[in-house]
């Protein structure tokens, strides 16, 4: 894997108005296989919390091989699909 | 999301729940965590660039207009009801009730991400803003469900975040049928469960259940978002892509039929059979897909409801398999899986019924 560190943005809040964890590579595309590593993400946000601030992420690019693989097996993985609307 | 190891839902630890730690009643009052571990996913952005909505633009604009007026904005309000003393609830259907609000917010958080992800990386401003405004929804049912789990001291641990994220691929046809049915299948849930609750007050144990009738319009909404989509880019429903499509209503009806049966006490406690249930809540799926799917699964035939069942029996047989281990336990375990593949395939080769095209797929949420 060929890695290397980006700037990012981070969004993370967790009010009763909304929770989300969301975080911007800016230009940097993230494809099938790759592992994105972001540094200095807690591992909860209490309610009410919400902070927006830039870190670094390490993103790993995969190769060829890893590449077709994920999207060949992506598919088997389909049931995580549809749980984003209905609670099981 | 649920991280599974199967393709179809013929092992039960695929429908295992990210369940919130086991309590007692001594460490009740105890903080109790769940991990959120959503997928990420990547898909063929440049499709999803070329994807033109032109031969459904006026529905189009209309759906676009409603997502704008947003009108569920100020639906997400508590109210003192939510501040009464649950402390009194059995147990057993408290711990059931947390492991329904954890993977309800596991599913509204992931369904955040996901749309967020898509917005962020597709260049079509049509795609972009219906993903953008989805997402919007998702993330304030996730608050609102996460402060409910707040209330049971429940904390949600986002240990996924600290961790090595490895994005996954799917074509963007599979993310249409799976979120498209996913989306309107919540809607058939929460609407069923809602109007069962107005009949028979006496199960409404706490008022969240209260706010699930416009809760559930965004979900529809998503839904029509989708069905939109797909009828302005038709070649997603016709051909080969048929049996695509019935594989996805298969998966989603029996992966649901399931995972209800194996927590058939939190319905119970809800004063629903669970058999009848999830028979209202799929056949009600089925005939609002029928807006755009060209295939009905055969839903009014009581053969596919004994196999559904069949399913059932052999998940829930093969969990005391497991347990009990050892070579026989092995060999049943096995046994289970085949009947459970067999019932699959009897299921997905059954007669389906084709839906008439409709000049207008649009429909309202009215049940």
């Amino acid at each position: 894997m060929n890695s290397r560190t980006v700037p990012c943005t981070v969004d993370l809040e967790a009010t009763h108005e909304h929770f989300h964890a969301h975080v911007d590579l800016g230009d940097v595309q993230v494809g099938p296989g790759d592992a994105v590593t972001v540094r200095g993400l807690p591992s909860r946000i209490a309610l009410g919390e919400k902070r927006v601030f830039t870190s670094q992420a390490e993103v790993a690019h995969a190769g060829v091989f890893r590449r077709t693989w994920t999207k060949f097996t992506g598919r088997f993985g389909f049931q995580d699909l549809y749980d984003v609307g209905f609670e099981g | 999301m649920y991280p599974t190891q199967t393709a179809l839902p013929i092992d039960p630890r695929s429908a295992e729940l990210p369940r919130a730690r086991e309590v007692n009643e001594v460490t009740r009052a105890a903080q109790q965590d769940a991990a959120l571990s959503p997928r990420f996913y990547t898909t063929d952005f440049a499709a999803l660039d070329k994807l033109d909505v032109t031969p459904v633009r006026e529905m189009w604009d209309a759906l676009v207009a409603e997502f704008r007026r947003d009108p569920n904005k100020d639906h997400f309000k508590r109210n003192a009801e939510f501040d009464a003393d649950f402390s009194g609830m059995d147990p057993k259907l408290r711990q059931q009730f947390i492991e329904f609000l954890v993977s309800s917010v596991t599913a509204e958080f992931s369904g955040c991400i996901l749309y967020a992800e898509i917005k962020k990386r597709v260049k079509n401003p049509d795609v972009r803003e219906l993903f953008g405004v989805m997402s919007r929804d998702e993330g304030r049912h996730a608050g609102f469900i996460n402060h409910t789990l707040k209330d049971f001291n429940v904390a949600v641990d986002l240990s996924f975040l600290t961790k090595a994220k490895k994005y996954t691929y799917f074509q963007p046809k599979f993310i249409f049928y799976a979120t498209y049915l996913s989306e309107k299948i919540g809607y058939a849930r929460y609407i069923t469960i809602f109007r069962h609750l107005q009949k028979n007050p006496q199960y409404q144990f706490h008022p969240i259940f209260k706010w699930f009738e416009n809760w559930c319009q965004d979900e529809f909404r998503h839904g029509e978002g989708f069905a939109m989509l797909m009828r302005a880019n038709p070649e997603i429903l016709e051909g080969r892509n048929k049996l695509w499509i019935r594989f996805f209503l298969l998966a989603v009806f029996a992966t649901m039929y399931v995972r209800d049966h194996i927590r058939h006490e939190f319905y119970e406690a809800l004063g629903f059979n669970v058999e009848d249930y999830d028979q209202r809540v799929i056949k009600l799926t089925s005939q609002i897909t029928a807006q755009v799917f060209p295939v009905s699964l055969p839903v009014d035939n009581p053969a596919f409801w004994a196999r559904l069942a069949a399913i059932a029996a052999n998940t829930d047989a093969l969990t005391r398999a497991r347990e009990r281990g050892g070579v026989v336990g092995r060999l049943q375990s096995f046994r289970l899986l085949a009947s459970n593949a067999y019932q699959l395939v009897r299921l997905y080769t059954m007669r389906v019924t084709r839906n008439a095209y409709r000049a207008d797929p649009r429909m309202s949420p009215v049940w």
